[in-house]
């Protein structure tokens, strides 16, 4: 019934949804895993190392051991482990390649530890980095994916100069972790509100609307919203937040993914809200999951809530379980789509 | 909405001699006390000299000019910071005005080689606790 014997693309939550819910002090990594499986948010698990973890990559083998045999119970599989390279960890100086290489390393021996398959970390894009990266991710038997978030896109330069340097040093551990903010229809609704309410000039709102929507590359858009913003009298710290506007949300065509899929690793579910009719207004998750189906994507998409950067007034479990219907529905249909057109 | 929180609310207290606050994280995960670059503190609106601040996490004190080399020692995003300020405040004076902002360096989010630095302020009145 679907594309590949491996079945349709398989749920998960990121715990970087509920960043609001885990600073109560109520909060406790257990109890969130625990939420994860009781809400059906499963099976898979993603978390961000330095997030959910303290000491993070640093590791007690009481810790290892507890994490793997929670997840057990909870019958939830850690999917994809979200690092971080620190360029700038240091205040003096950038991190050296090799500096960088053994940030990473670090964190994916920490990730193999606990039971995750994926590591997921920005990088640098040079074939000596891409290399010993490759060597990790082999020694490990793990996969490591670069998330393509908005501002870049499939095409974008960074990311071709990635597509070519896996391709180069050949290694099919590496890859990519498409991020649907890449892809919107809109800006989200619930962002717009979100500023008009904290006292956003509605002709600013406008304008960044306007410069959205138009077909122009991004360093022209922000060239347009610059000069105009600063016509209409905009404050720099009005400026910056509506160049997040323009910077947090692409307008890529989402049938583009199709290219990249291949060399998908994990995909990550961006989301900002869901309306009354079950959807995402912002981005077309109809597209989305029909191009994942249809190329035979059968790993993990992990709901991943962006909103409680704007709101603290929905629950972040409540939006990833309207998200997983929203998955679950989609995919149904898109199957369905597939066995009709055979 | 983590910038909200800079400020943890009800927790101005005031000490025999100063007082204190405590400094959520205002970034969704942990940072080295590196990256802490600067922080400014107002109450009623009287600025506090920041070499006169104290801060304290994991039971060690340090002044913001001992944070630079500290890109080992994590701020871990459950912890809050306690700042102490040379202010003497009176418990049950009523409200007090407190203005924050928090300069953050973004270890990750590097431009040509530049670090974002995100400036953060947060005010909250609140009364001062004993």
């Amino acid at each position: 019934m679907t594309a590949t014997p491996e079945g349709p693309p398989k749920l998960g939550t990121t715990l970087f949804s509920l960043t609001l819910e885990m600073r109560r002090p109520d909060y406790s990594l257990e109890r969130m895993i625990r939420r994860v499986a009781e809400l059906d948010l499963g099976p898979g698990l993603e978390i961000v190392g330095f997030q959910s973890i303290r000491d993070w990559p640093r590791l007690s083998d009481r810790f290892v051991a507890d994490f793997r045999a929670l997840l057990d119970e909870c019958e939830l599989v850690p999917t994809a482990m979200s690092m971080n390279l620190d360029l700038a960890l240091r205040r003096d100086r950038r991190l050296t390649e090799e500096e960088a290489l053994s940030y990473l390393e670090a964190q994916m021996e920490a990730a193999h530890a606990l039971g995750f398959a994926i590591g997921k970390s920005a990088i640098l894009s040079t074939r000596s980095f891409v290399e010993g990266l490759a060597r990790i991710a082999e020694r490990l038997e793990m996969r490591f994916g670069v998330e393509v978030h908005s501002p870049e896109s499939v095409d974008s330069p960074h990311v071709l100069e990635l597509r070519e340097l896996f391709e180069a040093v050949d290694c099919p551990l590496l890859g990519f972790v498409p991020d649907f903010s890449a892809s919107m229809r809109s800006i989200p609704p619930m962002l717009v509100e979100a500023h008009r309410a904290s006292g956003m000039p509605p002709a600013l709102i406008e304008l960044v609307s306007e410069v959205w929507e138009s077909d122009s590359s991004m360093p022209e858009k922000f060239a347009r919203f610059a000069e105009e913003s600063e016509r209409l009298g905009a404050t720099p710290g009005e400026r910056g937040k509506l160049n997040m506007v323009l910077t947090m949300h692409g307008r890529m065509d989402p049938r583009r993914w199709e290219e990249l899929l291949p060399r998908v690793v994990h995909v990550h579910g961006k989301f900002y809200g869901i309306d009354e009719r079950g959807e995402e207004p912002s981005i077309d998750y109809p597209t989305i999951v029909d191009v994942l189906v249809r190329g035979g994507y059968s790993g993990f998409i992990s709901s991943e809530w962006e909103g409680h950067a704007y709101t603290d007034a929905v629950s972040g479990w409540e939006m990833c379980r309207l998200h997983h219907d929203l998955l679950q529905r989609l995919i149904v249909e898109a199957q369905e789509r597939l066995v009709r057109a055979r | 909405m983590l910038g909200d929180q800079v400020i943890a609310d009800g927790s101005l207290r005031a000490l025999e001699r100063g007082a204190t606050f405590a400094l959520r994280m205002p970034w969704y995960r942990a940072l080295p006390l590196s990256c802490l670059e600067g922080l400014e503190v107002r109450i009623d609106g009287e600025e506090v000299p920041p070499e006169t601040l104290e801060l304290t996490l994991a039971g060690r004190s340090y002044r913001l000019s001992d944070l630079s080399p500290l890109h080992d020692t994590w701020w871990y995003v459950a912890d809050p910071i306690e700042v102490t300020l040379p202010r003497s405040l009176a418990a049950g004076d009523g409200e007090h005005e407190l203005d924050v902002t928090v300069a953050l360096r973004i270890p990750y989010i590097v431009e040509s080689g530049h670090p974002l630095v995100m400036r953060e302020r947060c005010v909250k009145r609140m009364e001062a606790r004993r």
